[in-house]
């Protein structure tokens, strides 16, 4: 399933935005804050709309923990609760849609300490007021499949694990939608969290003997690479031609073991959705070419639809002329400037692949 | 770092190509109208792919004159004029009603915004920028000769060698025969070799003072 086309409404800073024409691979650009990263978020959370432990998880991957109820407001635009996040998508056979809402106990018993007038809260929120903040009992994923509803919970209790980026997420229950199943699959990846267990992840791919297509894209970059193997202690090793003994795969040059990382996530992607923030980090605009070249060979393979958010315009400009001597049937690739009118309201700017390709010819800004 | 193409003036004019980006930078001057920004768009087949990228810049809601010459080629003008406005309907912007008659409207941030089409030669006929510089030198005595060369080459030429542009054989002629030599029409525009005082640059003069002035 690809997405053709995303709407967003009252996601963090977002309180309105349509993409449309949404190809298999689309880049994401924008100045700081336009809410790239927001975007890509929010797809996140659509594309998993079944499990609520992801609205944790794209803070973890932030750096941000969440402590208690109240810091669920980071989801809603204005931190207000009163403005349900709601995210939809539709594929050439299904709609989704994903309405994240706050949940309030039943009945509530005001602190005697705060005056004034207040309603018992009931399913749907009322106004965001520090005293409804302070009673939110959990959050609802509320989400839709073509005319089928469901619901699933996460909740938070005070606790002291520690995630892989060494934040302390506090607890969380989840109550899934029992009469639901998700097929289909989704990862995000970022500086941060893209080198998480790569050693497991590409041991669970050598177990499923399915290297050989990383391997066939990784000789975009290094011709005489005949394998990949494990080591005992994390050490992945790479097999080259005439070298009689294997090499650690981080001496082989730039930025390769990034791109081994970005192959591995969009393997494990087959037939879903893999998205990307900031790609560029770390890669030398060497490796640009070469990367892009393995990404679209390993996109096309597995059948798996990237959104990628990048500030560099040499990754943007590479991805096109990869494309440009790319032999494709059709338009697989476009590009979304995240931007916001004069009224602030965001928009996405849409650079069709012959915009893209006359556009970086003639050295348009893009970002 | 390199800067790369950004809208820097709220008064645009995108042309086709180099030699239409220099022309037109020339006559502008020689009006003596200022700050406009020459948008060259690489062809009369790229208006609908650039145009988007022209479009989609930070700067585009900031742009209040947007003026489109390119040449009506091997058509009728209404053909080109047709193309463009087509372009601009897909981007809900103010399409004008007829050739060389601005519109003026509002762009998709509701800002005011004035938009005219100019077809090479004459809004009306076949043809394109060539024509026009030809036609500023016609009553030179040497474009007699440049006439005769180009007629007497063609008559010599087999014709699965002949120039299938005449106009542009002509140009090249006439440049070649300066005192300094300009190998294009945009060089040959900047050196002054064709006169913008001739009434056949009226209606363009027209058009860019409406615009712009």
């Amino acid at each position: 399933m690809f997405f053709k086309q995303i709407y967003i409404k009252n996601f963090r800073g977002i309180e309105s935005l349509k993409i449309d024409n949404i190809k298999q691979i689309n880049l994401l650009t924008g100045k700081n804050n336009c809410g790239k990263t927001s975007v890509l978020e929010s797809i996140f959370l659509l594309a998993g709309m079944s499990n609520p432990q992801l609205a944790v998880n794209i803070h973890n991957f932030r750096g941000l923990a969440l402590i208690d109820h109240k810091d669920f407001s980071y989801l809603f635009n204005g931190f207000d609760f009163s403005k349900n996040p709601s995210i939809t998508g539709k594929s050439e056979s299904q709609k989704r849609t994903l309405d994240i809402k706050p949940i309030y106990p039943t009945s509530i018993s005001i602190p005697k300490q705060v005056s004034g007038k207040h309603k018992p809260a009931k399913n749907t929120p009322i106004s965001s007021t520090n005293t409804t903040e302070d009673v939110l009992d959990g959050l609802a994923f509320d989400f839709n499949v073509g005319k089928k509803s469901f619901r699933a919970e996460a909740k938070l209790t005070q606790g002291n694990p520690t995630n892989l980026s060494g934040i302390n997420t506090g607890q969380v229950n989840v109550k899934l939608a029992p009469d639901y199943r998700e097929d289909f699959r989704a990862s995000f990846t970022n500086p941060v969290t893209i080198m998480s267990g790569l050693h497991q992840r590409i041991e669970a791919v050598l177990v499923r003997k399915e290297s050989e297509g990383i391997i066939d894209a990784l000789r975009e970059i290094e011709p005489k690479l005949l394998d990949i193997s494990l080591g005992t202690g994390g050490t992945i090793y790479a097999d080259i031609t005439d070298i009689e003994k294997l090499i650690p795969i981080n001496i082989m040059g730039d930025g390769i073991i990034k791109i081994l990382a970005i192959l591995v996530a969009i393997l494990e992607g087959k037939n879903g959705l893999l998205l990307i923030d900031e790609i560029e980090n770390g890669l030398h605009y060497s490796a640009l070419i070469p990367l892009w070249k393995a990404i679209f060979r390993m996109a096309l393979e597995s059948n798996v639809q990237l959104f990628v958010a990048t500030h560099s315009y040499e990754c943007i400009a590479a991805m096109t002329e990869v494309y440009r001597t790319w032999d494709a049937e059709e338009d697989f690739i476009t590009l979304f400037r995240i931007d916001r009118d004069i009224e602030g309201r965001h928009r996405a700017l849409q650079y069709e692949a012959d915009t893209l390709l006359a556009g970086i010819e003639k050295e348009f800004e893009v970002r | 770092m390199k800067q790369n193409f950004q809208i820097e003036s709220d008064r645009l004019l995108a042309v086709e190509g180099r030699d239409e980006y220099n022309f037109f930078d020339s006559i502008l001057k020689h009006i003596g109208i200022k700050d406009v920004q020459l948008v060259d768009i690489g062809g009369k087949d790229k208006f609908k792919t650039e145009f988007p990228a022209l479009y989609n810049l930070p700067g585009f809601p900031r742009v209040r004159f947007l003026g489109f010459i390119r040449d009506a080629e091997d058509k009728k003008a209404y053909a080109a004029f047709s193309s463009i406005c087509s372009i601009l309907k897909k981007y809900s912007l103010p399409k004008p009603e007829a050739i060389n008659e601005p519109i003026d409207g509002k762009n998709n941030d509701g800002q005011a915004i004035r938009i005219s089409i100019f077809i090479m030669p004459n809004n009306l006929d076949r043809g394109m920028l060539e024509d026009l510089c030809l036609e500023s030198v016609s009553e030179k005595p040497v474009f007699g000769c440049v006439n005769q060369y180009v007629e007497c080459c063609l008559s010599t030429l087999p014709e699965s060698e002949e120039s299938t542009n005449n106009s542009k054989a002509k140009v090249q002629t006439y440049l070649a025969v300066q005192k300094d030599i300009a190998n294009s029409l945009g060089t040959g525009a900047q050196k002054g070799y064709w006169d913008f005082e001739h009434d056949c640059f009226d209606n363009i003069k027209r058009f860019l003072q409406i615009l712009f002035d």
